[in-house]
């Protein structure tokens, strides 16, 4: 046989090692030891000898062969052979032959092997055995070295679409240094962490989100233990607007990857109540109906309040990595924005500082907390997720109310109620109007 | 859209809408953003509750005819920029009471024959819960349509009443509800299986059992004063003006 075959005799011969008994193992069969059962050998053939392979009807007619004239060169771990075909120099695998080991192919009468080998793999459908075949062509990249079930290669076409447009890279760089595809950014929001570091205002506003965390006591610095894994970080940053459309503030946020997180294992559960906006109606019906005052609470960073119950591990924030330590990852306490369980977490928290207070839940809506007071007259909290509207029949009670969450929770007290949920309120002369 | 012409109201009087799939494609992530954004914006004005959810049925597959329609919207919310909701201050009456007016446009859906149902719901006047849906299964007459729209706006009802009993405002007299079939009322308040009504979901008998507990009154109302008939069908436009009004969505600047 020629040498070609190399690879495949080490098969083989690997194939009815793992088959026969050994002393390492006691006369067990390596198999049997790693499977548990004893595998069969009535399929072993002699190497390299003739064999037929049957035509399924299909593929011939009436007159012609029934069988093709094939050289057996191993096995196929689905319990088929693999044959080669010394005519069409092409490498099948099939269950349908019968092998005469007594002969040999004659391999000196055979011409020289042209460098570009065309080969096809025959499988055989697994569903059906009389060998229903499906083959494809694949074109050998490898012309030096013949080893002839090389890799299937597969030839890469660019987009038909893409023809009419020169292509290049997303991060390819022209003669200038400049980046070839520019997007304008749209009002001017940075996204790229580096070109922010040169901006004052945005610098300010990083800083001031790390202030808040640490305030908070969100994370401590510790080495990643083995097996865990942790959860990159990046800025996002955000121009916030005024109702009329002018800046009002540049807002950095460190936010977690938590698409990288898996349920079960990082988290568990994910959903947060927050009030329905009929419900946020009938609260401002019924404010109006008493004349009580609607106050709108904002909690600054609140996500940031939610204590984890689960261990998470986060990188430490591009441009603000700690010198010397730079190996060594944030162990978080408390929610980042990002993680999956980040708005029930928040939820959780702020749900039982109003318990505190002696504020209760509504139990037909999470969203609305309800204080009775001793005078019959009530305070009524609608929650969505960072802004509270507070209103009651005692504007003491309110302000009581106001002062122990700001106890809390660092808040921004906007006053009488403006401008919830992108919905503007419009107190006028004797009625709020909601648009 | 900066410069176009405004409408006064913000759907065609009686227009229908199918598939149109023989007309030519539209961007439909743009036709998704203004479905998404008009969506948000119904939940301050009532008035176009109804024509977005016409344009909301298209967004699978968004066609040229809808995006006009969906424009026509847009053209609307230009004239009535500054239309909001009205919540009255302070108490024409010591009790609170709760209305609900419920109404259902047989038919309304020409690809599947389904019907629309609508509701809004009313606290001392001034508009706090609304819907416009397309009905779950096919009804038979205008009378199942209006029986299984009641049966939702009955959940609502109910829900409501709940809220506003934890929230220590307590409403004196059951929620009513405002139908202008009576023969509609008549089923939900006799328990006679006719023979044209034997087949409707059991679930949809919710009501019955709803009214015989006394949960809730069901009240005939004519078809005039039926303010959810703008969230089943597209109105001429001086009733749309009317129920318009009458819900409470009015021009800020005017006040």
């Amino acid at each position: 046989m020629p040498h070609k075959f190399w690879g495949e005799a080490v098969t083989t011969a690997a194939y009815i090692l793992n088959k026969c008994p050994t002393k390492k193992l006691k006369l067990k069969v390596p198999e049997e030891v790693w499977c548990g059962r004893k595998p069969s050998v009535k399929h072993f053939k002699v190497f390299g000898s003739l064999c037929y392979k049957h035509i399924p009807d299909a593929r011939r007619s009436k007159l012609e062969d029934k069988s093709e004239i094939m050289i057996l060169i191993g096995y196929h771990p689905t319990g088929a052979y693999k044959l080669y075909n010394p005519v069409t120099q092409k490498v099948h695998i099939c269950r349908d032959v019968i092998v005469n080991e007594a002969e040999k192919w004659k391999w000196e009468s055979e011409p020289e092997y042209s460098s570009e080998i065309k080969q096809s793999y025959i499988y055989p459908d697994s569903s059906d055995e009389s060998g229903d075949e499906e083959d494809y062509e694949v074109i050998a990249d490898d012309q030096e070295e013949i080893i002839v079930p090389a890799r299937p290669h597969r030839n890469r076409q660019a987009p038909v679409r893409l023809t009419d447009y020169e292509v290049t890279p997303d991060d390819a760089v022209n003669d200038e240094g400049d980046l070839i595809h520019f997007a304008l950014l749209a009002d001017a929001e940075p996204i790229n962490y580096k070109e922010v570091l040169k901006t004052d205002v945005w610098k300010r506003a990083m800083v001031e989100e790390l202030l808040s965390i640490e305030r908070n006591k969100t994370w401590e610095l510790v080495n990643l233990p083995d097996k865990k894994k942790k959860i990159d970080v990046k800025w996002v940053f955000k121009v916030k607007l005024n109702p009329d459309g002018q800046v009002s503030k540049h807002k950095a946020r460190l936010v977690s990857r938590g698409f990288l997180q898996n349920q079960g294992i990082d988290y568990n559960e994910v959903f947060a109540p927050v009030a329905r906006i009929e419900t946020v109606r009938l609260v401002t019906v019924i404010a109006c109906k008493y004349k009580w005052l609607l106050y709108h609470l904002d909690v600054k960073s609140a996500f940031l309040n939610g204590p984890l119950e689960e261990v998470v591990f986060v990188s430490q924030p591009l441009g603000f990595e700690i010198a010397g330590k730079e190996n060594m990852v944030y162990k978080l306490h408390k929610a980042l924005y990002g993680l999956k369980q980040a708005p029930i977490a928040w939820n959780k928290k702020i749900d039982q500082v109003l318990f505190q207070i002696g504020v209760k839940k509504c139990s037909v809506e999470f969203g609305v907390y309800v204080q009775k007071l001793s005078d019959g007259g009530t305070v009524i909290i609608c929650l969505y997720v960072d802004d509270l509207l507070i209103t009651g029949s005692s504007t003491s009670e309110v302000e009581k109310v106001k002062e122990k969450l700001k106890l809390e929770f660092e808040m921004t007290d906007l006053g009488e109620l403006s401008f919830f949920l992108g919905m503007e309120f419009v107190k006028l002369k004797a009625r709020i109007v909601m648009y | 859209m900066e410069s176009c012409n405004t409408v006064s109201n913000p759907s065609e009087t009686n227009s229908k809408l199918d598939e149109c799939i023989k007309e030519e494609k539209v961007d439909s992530t743009m036709f998704k953003q203004i479905v998404g954004s008009l969506r948000y914006l119904c939940n301050s004005r009532p008035d176009i509750c109804y024509s977005v959810s016409i344009i909301s049925k298209f967004m699978h597959d968004p066609r040229k005819s809808h995006l006009i329609v969906a424009k026509r919207i847009l053209r609307y919310i230009k004239g009535t920029i500054d239309f909001g909701l009205l919540f009255p201050y302070g108490a024409q009456s010591e009790v609170n009471e709760l209305i609900g007016y419920s109404d259902s446009y047989w038919c309304g859906d020409l690809t599947d024959r389904r019907s629309t149902s609508g509701y809004v719901f009313k606290f001392n006047d001034a508009a706090i819960s609304w819907c416009t849906k397309k009905q779950p299964v096919t009804a038979l007459s205008s009378c199942e349509a209006e029986y299984i729209a009641r049966t939702f706006a009955t959940c609502q009802a109910l829900w409501l009443d709940s809220v506003m009993k934890e929230l220590k405002c307590e409403v004196i007299k059951p929620p009513t509800l405002k139908i202008d079939n009576k023969s509609a009322i008549n089923l939900a308040k006799n328990p006679i299986s006719h023979g044209r009504s034997k087949h409707i979901e059991t679930r949809f008998h919710f009501i019955r059992e709803q009214v015989t507990n006394g949960m809730i009154e069901l009240h005939y109302c004519p078809i005039e004063l039926q303010l959810a008939d703008g969230f089943t069908k597209a109105v001429k436009l001086d009733r749309f003006e009317f129920l318009r009004k009458e819900l409470g969505v009015l021009d800020v600047m005017q006040l």
